[in-house]
């Protein structure tokens, strides 16, 4: 008699365990789930085995070979497409000239296989399908049998009112070889489906044996957990490769080279593979442990499945979880029931892994994290959601429709039921999308929504400082990845978020703890079609409208696809600006041009202010937030050129007060400052610092090293539209070019570079730093400063990037190199130090 | 001592709303006109103003912009039996907006909000 193993699933609904094996290569006890078959089949004295494979074919033939070493013949078949289940079989034809049974590679079970085999014999059967019975038999097969146990009726997968018995097909079948006259040759034939039914509607001799005993289909993952559960608990007996050592009360089994700690605490039926450790104090109970694991002192694992190669570092609690091949698991981390870890995954120390998560292979999961989500594409999960004011992630991959809304619900919940926050967006598509999932969420919790659709952030910057909003939140997709969106979240008064405020929704976010409203009471959208107009008024209102209209100047500008130019060109036309815009128009598809397209955008932008002799040339950027200048002569400015001219310009046209610049800026800006009887506050150089600054009624412009400029008599939030009129407004004012104003700016070397350098490093290089400024005149506004004379150097850690900034200022560009490539070096010396 | 201007077209307002602020602690200057009000603003200093909206034939609203075109550097809170000039767009100049009740806690709640945010320096 010759055996069938069909072994040719995806285990599509087993994964991630099945990502890098196949379903019945999934260890069960340390071996393959397809080797307790094989063993079943040899007590039953069937050794003739024919194994059907599709998929990763060469893991099963590796590991079986030709059979010898078990005591059976193995024949492979593999088919070149999927052919269903009978399909299959049928391409295993010329092996298969005797009666055969059928049996699937994924099951648990200890049927009595032999006494199928003598009722098929002896009721002559072309078929007999071994039948069982089960609490719920809903998701199986249902077969019906008359008193002969002739088969009368097939039930696929019933409803509840259709189930008219609880005795299921069990996937394992006893046929003769005439069975191959009803399977078509070369397609797609199903036994449950196609065959059996065709054999009933034939009225030929197919009979159902009902057989007692364990069987389980080991289908998904929670069926996993459970098989083994009843390994442990003794429901089915299946034979384990690693030996009985005696130790009292306990049913323990250990490999070779297994080194067990002293005082390590064994509860239940623990076992433990090849060459693994467990040091002393850690205690596991009703686990099963592979080969080559450690387990380190206070780790506590309680019915928890470990593969090979795993190292479960101290404290690490484990209950009733799944984790596979290399995984290392940090300190003090907590898995909740249910989890599952693919292979090659690292966990940070102290992260929480909530119920039922599964986290597919080679994933990253910074330490501290709390993971209350599948982690099935990206890289990583990061412990914090916020970065600043905003949250990043890949589109529709860590920043999912379903993550949103959730994100939204936090939102909602950390504000008063009832009020309503402003929403806004990009062009793109995706922000759109995500928009209006994160909007499902805030509704959620009974906070209402003021929708003003595609439009810019300083747009919507400015309506939040009028009342009837606690919050607003910007969507639109990253600059430096297209692929990536933002969620930038504003406070009542139109600032960037404190991390306090990202902290309180983070806490609401992990927790779950969410608000939902009655289902009465959720919260309402409503639209405010008026914006733009009032953010018209506004914008006028804080321009000398007359000088510019006087002026009539002409400039280019690279609108780069943005909603300012829905609304720039009409409000300069108005001004009696003469406006030649570029990429105005607004493509959905398209989304935002890239910072890889951005040097050439200049470079166009530069010819076009030449040949066309305007005035000016403005690079918008796609947040409408950051300009670049181009000036008459085609220039393009550095960002700190750039903010000394502005400077120049608003003294010259008149004001007086203080300019807040970030730690970072050139100090020209004092210099030009001083001169004309003004002061400069430097703030850090975080947005919200920066804008904090302006919002001090002494401040009258407030300017970033990135090429972004507020203007607090309109809004002390960085506006690109505004600071584009408000050049226009100043170079009108001063009646010179913009090239000879920057003449008249005190020249010095600016010079800035970076040193890469991990997170663990970054406070070491700062105290490296803080103890080599001891006898220097130093400043710690934002990172270190160390002044010598007029020129001075800045070493200031990257608030998100594992980054060193080093800023170096002096009047001679060979002392600002020198300055620069001098403490660059210092903190790479410092680094090695660090390592040592 | 936080100097307040209430504009409101009926006496008995002006009185309740006097009353109320000053046993809250503020002193308060009331206008019973847009006319009166521009008078007082310009020879006295404040720190805030609660303009009714519908003042007899002028209007709170246009007073409001007169306010914020002329650069006062006082925070505006409306405050009106209507609430559907929250839609108003020019209504959105002011710091507040409050719907009048007999109840005045909201308004003197959100006198303490814009006078807060006033200490801050959120106004130029």
């Amino acid at each position: 008699m010759k055996a069938v193993i069909m072994a040719g699933g995806f285990g599509t609904r087993m994964q991630p365990l099945t990502c890098n094996i196949p379903k019945p290569m999934v260890p069960l006890m340390n071996r393959p789930i397809m080797l307790h078959i094989v063993e079943l089949l040899k007590k039953h004295g069937i050794t003739d085995l024919v194994m059907l494979l599709y998929h990763q074919p060469s893991v099963i033939k590796n590991f079986f070979r030709d059979g010898a070493d078990l005591g059976v013949r193995i024949t492979y078949v593999t088919p070149l497409e999927d052919m269903g289940t009978a399909g299959a079989v049928k391409c295993a034809e010329k092996y298969l000239d005797e009666r055969f049974l059928i049996i699937s590679g994924d099951l648990l079970t200890d049927f009595n296989l032999q006494k199928v085999i003598d009722f098929h014999e002896s009721n002559k059967a072309l078929a007999t399908i071994t039948l069982t019975s089960v609490k719920d038999p809903l998701q199986f097969g249902v077969v019906i049998t008359d008193k002969e146990k002739r088969i009368t009726q097939f039930l696929e997968k019933p409803g509840w009112g259709e189930v008219i018995s609880d005795t299921i097909n069990t996937g394992i079948y006893v046929l003769e070889p005439e069975i191959f006259k009803f399977i078509p040759e070369g397609e797609n034939f199903d036994f449950s489906q196609d065959l059996f039914p065709l054999l009933l509607k034939k009225k030929s001799a197919l009979f159902g044996f009902p057989v007692k005993g364990y069987w389980r289909d080991i289908g998904n993952t929670d069926s996993y957990r459970e098989a083994h559960h009843d390994i442990l608990k003794g429901k089915v007996g299946v034979k384990v490769d690693e030996p009985r050592r005696e130790m009292a009360g306990v049913d323990l089994r250990v490999g070779v080279d297994v080194r067990l700690g002293e005082g390590t605490v064994v509860e239940g039926t623990v076992v433990v593979g090849d060459n693994s450790q467990i040091q002393g104090g850690a205690e596991i109970k009703d686990s099963v442990i592979g080969r080559n694991c450690i387990i380190e002192p206070g780790a506590k694992l309680t019915r928890a499945v470990v593969w090979d190669n795993v190292y479960i570092k101290k404290s690490a609690k484990i209950n009733d979880c799944v984790i596979c091949n290399n995984v290392s698991v940090g300190p003090a981390t907590v898995m909740e029931e249910g989890g599952v870890v693919a292979d090659d995954t690292a966990i940070g120390e102290e992260s929480y892994i909530k119920r039922d998560v599964k986290i597919w292979p080679r994933k990253l999961i910074e330490a501290g994290s709390t993971v209350t989500g599948n982690l099935i594409w990206g890289e990583r999960w990061k412990k914090s959601l916020f970065e600043g004011e905003m949250i990043k992630g890949l589109t529709n991959i860590e920043l999912t429709p379903e993550f949103v809304a959730k994100l939204g619900c936090a939102y909602g919940t950390s504000l008063p039921k009832g009020s309503h926050v402003l929403v806004g967006r990009d062009t793109t598509l995706s922000s759109r999308m995500l928009k209006r999932s994160f909007l499902g969420g805030i509704l959620s919790a009974g906070v209402n929504v003021r929708d003003i659709r595609m439009v810019s952030l300083p747009v919507l910057r400015y309506k939040l400082r009028t009342f009837g909003e606690v919050g607003g939140v910007h969507f639109r997709q990253s600059l430096e990845d297209p692929a990536t969106t933002e969620i930038v979240f504003l406070d009542a008064d139109g600032l960037d978020f404190s991390s306090a405020m990202g902290k309180n929704i983070e806490r609401i976010f992990y927790k779950e703890n969410f608000r939902r409203a009655h289902h009465m009471e959720p919260g309402g959208i409503t639209e405010l079609p008026q914006v733009m107009d009032f953010y018209r008024e506004g914008f006028f209102r804080g321009l000398d409208q007359q000088l510019i209209r006087g002026s009539k100047a002409k400039v280019v500008i690279d609108f780069n696809h943005s909603p300012a130019g829905q609304i720039l060109p009409q409000i300069l036309n108005d001004l009696g600006c003469e406006v030649i815009g570029l990429n105005t128009y607004l493509d959905e598809q398209r989304g935002s041009k890239t910072v890889d397209e951005k040097p050439n955008s200049l470079q166009q932008l530069a010819k076009i202010v030449m040949t066309l002799e305007a005035r000016a040339g403005f690079w918008l950027d796609p947040t409408v937030e950051e300009v670049v200048l181009v000036d008459e002569t085609g220039r393009i400015y550095q960002p700190e050129e750039y903010l000394a001219l502005m400077t120049t310009l608003m003294l010259k046209s008149g004001a007086r007060g203080a300019f807040a610049v970030p730690v970072s800026a050139p100090s020209v800006i004092e210099e030009i400052a001083q001169e004309n009887g003004s002061s400069v506050r430097r703030t850090k150089s975080m947005d919200r610092a920066m804008i904090e600054a302006a919002i001090s009624p002494e401040v009258v412009m407030a300017g970033s090293m990135t090429g972004r400029f507020a203007f607090p008599k309109f809004q002390a939030a960085f506006d690109g539209m505004f600071t584009i009129a408000k050049t226009i407004e100043l170079s009108s004012a001063t009646g010179v070019p913009l090239s000879r104003v920057l003449k008249e700016v005190p020249k010095s070397s600016f010079l800035q570079g970076k040193v890469p350098c991990v997170w663990e490093k970054k406070g070491g290089i700062m105290r490296k730093m803080s103890e080599d400024s001891l006898d220097k005149e130093a400043s710690f506004i934002d990172g270190i400063k160390v002044s010598f004379g007029n020129d001075w150097v800045l070493v200031l850690p990257d608030q998100y990037q594992p980054v060193i900034h080093v800023v170096a200022e002096a009047k001679d560009a060979r002392a600002a190199q020198r300055l620069l490539e001098e403490y660059m070096q210092k903190v790479e010396r410092w680094k090695k130090e660090l390592a040592q | 001592m936080a100097k307040l201007l209430v504009v409101d077209d009926e006496a008995n307002i002006r009185l309740l709303y006097s009353q109320e602020l000053s046993d809250e602690g503020y002193q308060v200057v009331t206008a019973g006109s847009a006319l009166e009000a521009v008078e007082k603003l310009e020879s006295e200093s404040f720190d805030l103003a609660v303009i009714d909206i519908k003042l007899k034939n002028e209007s709170g609203i246009e007073l409001l912009q007169r306010i914020v075109k002329e650069r006062h550097t006082i925070p505006v809170i409306l405050c009106t039996a209507f609430s559907c000039y929250k839609d108003d767009f020019s209504a959105w100049l002011a710091d507040g907006y409050v719907v009048k009740s007999s109840d005045l806690q909201e308004l003197k709640d959100e006198i303490a909000r814009v006078l807060a945010k006033r200490q801050r320096g959120a106004y130029v």
